[in-house]
């Protein structure tokens, strides 16, 4: 599915308001979420476009924070198909992912035991608060 | 109706296609039994998965969630879940609901199987731990479970074949925080490969067990069991699915008929059936099979057949910390787990308890999501970025697996007003929290914001009860050794129907307070080398 030239520009004008830029991150315009982003997003979620679209039909043309807060309160299934489209789209900006600084899986599954052995001797000398139907050999 | 036979000449047929039905067709395949497993679903591989890729994310909340009633694929089955706070998770493929579990692979505690006797609530076993101590150790072993031998919370040194994952930096916080505390915690066991093991390489820590394992790290069945049980001599049929089971004169099941991926209705004959097709496609079945000898179902004398379900109601703390935790990385899998208030302490108010498990906390999709009734602004606009600040890679969850109690009035009913692809009525579940278990959960979650605060939480945030979180699907076909209040014995044959066994989570007598996939394995294993060694005892329909 992709947007015509109106819905892209009614989405346009919603999606810095829902995602306005903030210290290193930009806003959802300067990553790209409007443009070619919104349309990975909604390959990914083709069962998400009917709500999407109806959502931008209901807030063309009014006041975006205003019509949000219509749409959040009276049609939350619209509403959340638009947000986790624009959210899910912005993550998926190389300039979003450049801007969280952080090293994404895979990492290999290194033992850390060495950060922690030395605890673990505490937790075995308090024992275990257990109960008396401990099974000794001979019974239960 | 034309019905086509399917292969004669079986000895067993198992339905579903999960762990129960890998256990049982690998034990019965490798004794030398001729066996078939009608699974409804299909294969998965590593590949077919989202995890690592973009579209992972976005993906997990629809296509890979766990509750059938999103996903919808053909293979599902509808679930009328209005009636019931929580939601039933579960996926119908190769390797049943393992595709999707998080792998927290937890044996129950010897209290577990006397509640009765040690706690005057609901009934005992009719076996005790270490009755089942030698098959959960042989499960363990064979799937490739990871963890550290020695938690004292348990009677028994029982060891591992691979060393724990890493618990990650939210977990020596989170330790350290219980540690202050004086609290029970230990490195957690997972059904999870941490280094290659067979067949599986090694965990990459993308932290999407729950969406399906990219890496074929994880322990589900379709790895641990199905491969080996096929090159056994086991036969798998997929995209096959059982409607009902059929019954001779002498009240001995023959057979199952079956809709296959074309929609043709087929049969398929055996002399002995295994169902194996989780706590809710079970009594769905069952309820189903209708006859003029079995007016109530098969094996439904007791009256017993989908009542008693449980699903361990469950809670989750989350604590945002100051400090960056790397959150996102996986296994989830669990880092940690607590049994420190696990056994009855009655000055709570309450019987039993929870086992905590400490988990990671996903990308940053799932960080900022909306929910519905919330005010857009506290999530949207600035407050977008200030949630993605406190808690991408800076929040953990203690999570809470409580023991609910068996209940008859909880349970699976067949809903003719809903049918799956195959126009078979899909199933309504009524299930309400009991006193207890809301008591439970009130105790346990203020206990888990302790912890998260000893840790040096600087915000806690309360879920007293996920909806989200029916993974554990019990209790409704009990074990027991009076037909009149029970539906099988405790090596899961009916007690009504002598060729006719159950061996997956239905068979709970109560529901233990640890996720129940060790211990469905485990006596899935009893039960099926019972049949085993005793076949030549073992009445059949021919
Ligand atoms: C998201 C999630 C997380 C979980 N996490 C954990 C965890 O961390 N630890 C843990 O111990 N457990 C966990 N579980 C639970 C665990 O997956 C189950 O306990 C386990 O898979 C049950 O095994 P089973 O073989 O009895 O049933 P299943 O695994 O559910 O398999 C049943 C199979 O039967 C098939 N079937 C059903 N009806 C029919 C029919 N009519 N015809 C043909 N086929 C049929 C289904 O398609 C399915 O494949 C989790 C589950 C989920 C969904």
């Amino acid at each position: 599915m992709t947007l015509d030239a109106g819905q892209r520009r009614a989405f346009a004008a919603l999606a810095d308001v829902l995602i306005p830029a903030s210290g290193p991150m930009p806003s959802a315009a300067e990553a790209g979420v409007p443009d070619a982003l919104v349309d990975q997003a909604l390959g990914y979620r083709p069962d998400l476009s009917d709500a999407f679209i109806r959502a931008l039909a209901s807030c063309s043309g009014a006041d975006p924070e205003a019509a949000l807060g219509q749409l959040a309160a009276d049609s939350p299934d619209q509403f959340e198909a638009l947000t986790v489209l624009t959210a899910g789209a912005y993550f998926l900006s190389t300039r979003v992912k450049a801007a969280l600084s952080y090293t994404p899986p895979p990492r290999p599954a290194h033992e850390d035991t060495d950060t922690y052995v030395d605890m673990l001797a505490e937790v075995v000398d308090r024992g275990f608060p257990n109960r008396c139907d401990r099974p000794t050999k001979d019974s239960r | 109706m034309n019905i086509r036979q399917a292969p004669q000449d079986t000895d067993v047929l198992i339905v579903g296609a999960g762990p129960a039905g890998g256990v049982a067709a690998l034990e019965l395949a490798t004794r030398g039994f001729r066996v078939v497993c009608l699974e409804q679903g299909d294969w998965t591989l590593p590949d077919d998965f989202s995890g690592g890729k973009p579209g992972w994310e976005l993906t997990r909340l629809k296509q890979w969630h766990p509750s059938p009633n999103v996903r919808s694929a053909a293979s599902d089955y509808p679930i009328d879940s209005g009636d019931t706070p929580v939601e039933p998770l579960m996926f119908n493929g190769v390797g049943g609901s393992t595709i999707m579990f998080s792998g927290h692979w937890v044996r129950a505690m010897p209290s577990d199987f006397r509640v009765r006797t040690l706690d005057g609530v609901a009934e005992d076993w009719p076996f005790g731990y270490a009755d089942l101590r030698p098959f959960y150790d042989e499960v363990t072993h064979h799937i490739g479970a990871s963890g550290l031998e020695g938690d004292p919370a348990y009677p028994d040194s029982h060891s591992f074949p691979l060393p724990p994952l890493p618990i990650g930096k939210y977990g020596l916080a989170a330790a350290k925080g219980m540690d202050k505390l004086g609290w029970h915690w230990w490195p957690a066991p997972n059904a999870i490969a941490s280094r290659k093991f067979k067949n599986r390489d090694a965990c990459l820590r993308y932290g999407a067990c729950e969406s399906g394992c990219p890496v074929g790290a994880k322990a589900s069945a379709d790895f641990t069991h199905w491969r080996e049980a096929i090159d056994a001599g086991a036969v798998l049929v997929t995209g096959a699915r059982v409607r009902q089971l059929t019954v001779d004169n002498r009240g001995l099941v023959t057979g199952a008929e079956f809709i296959d991926r074309d929609g043709t209705l087929r049969y398929q004959a055996a002399e002995v059936t295994v169902l194996a097709a989780n706590g809710v496609g079970t009594p769905r079945l069952l309820l189903n099979s209708t006859s003029a000898r079995f007016p109530d179902g098969l094996a439904n004398s007791s009256g017993l057949v989908g009542k008693r379900l449980m699903i361990h109601p469950y809670a989750s703390v989350y604590g945002s910390y100051a400090d960056e935790l790397e959150s996102w990385y996986g296994p989830a899998g669990q880092s940690l787990q607590s049994m420190q208030f696990y056994e009855t302490d009655t000055d709570r108010g309450f019987v039993r308890g929870a086992k905590w498990n400490l988990m990671p906390t996903g990308g940053p999709l799932a960080q900022t999501l909306w929910e519905p009734g919330q005010d857009w602004r506290e999530a949207f606009g600035p407050a977008f970025h200030d949630r993605l600040r406190r808690n991408f890679g800076r929040r953990a969850e203690w999570g809470i697996t409580t023991e609910d109690l068996p209940e008859e009035h909880n349970e699976v009913i067949l809903d003719p007003s809903a049918t799956d692809s195959d126009g078979i009525p899909g199933v309504k579940l009524d299930y309400t929290i009991g006193a207890n278990t809301e008591r439970m959960l009130e105790f346990h979650v203020e206990r888990a914001v302790e912890a998260h605060l000893a840790a040096g939480a600087t915000s806690v945030e309360r879920i007293p009860i996920v909806r989200d979180s029916g993974w554990h699907l019990l209790g409704t076909a009990r074990m027991g050794s009076d037909p009149a209040t029970s539906v099988v014995g405790e090596h899961g044959r009916t007690h009504d129907v002598p060729n006719l066994f159950i061996i997956d989570g239905s068979v709970f007598v109560t529901s233990t307070g640890v996720n129940p996939t060790a211990t469905i394995m485990a006596i899935a294993l009893r039960a099926m080398r019972h049949l085993a060694d005793n076949r030549l005892n073992q009445t059949a329909a021919v």
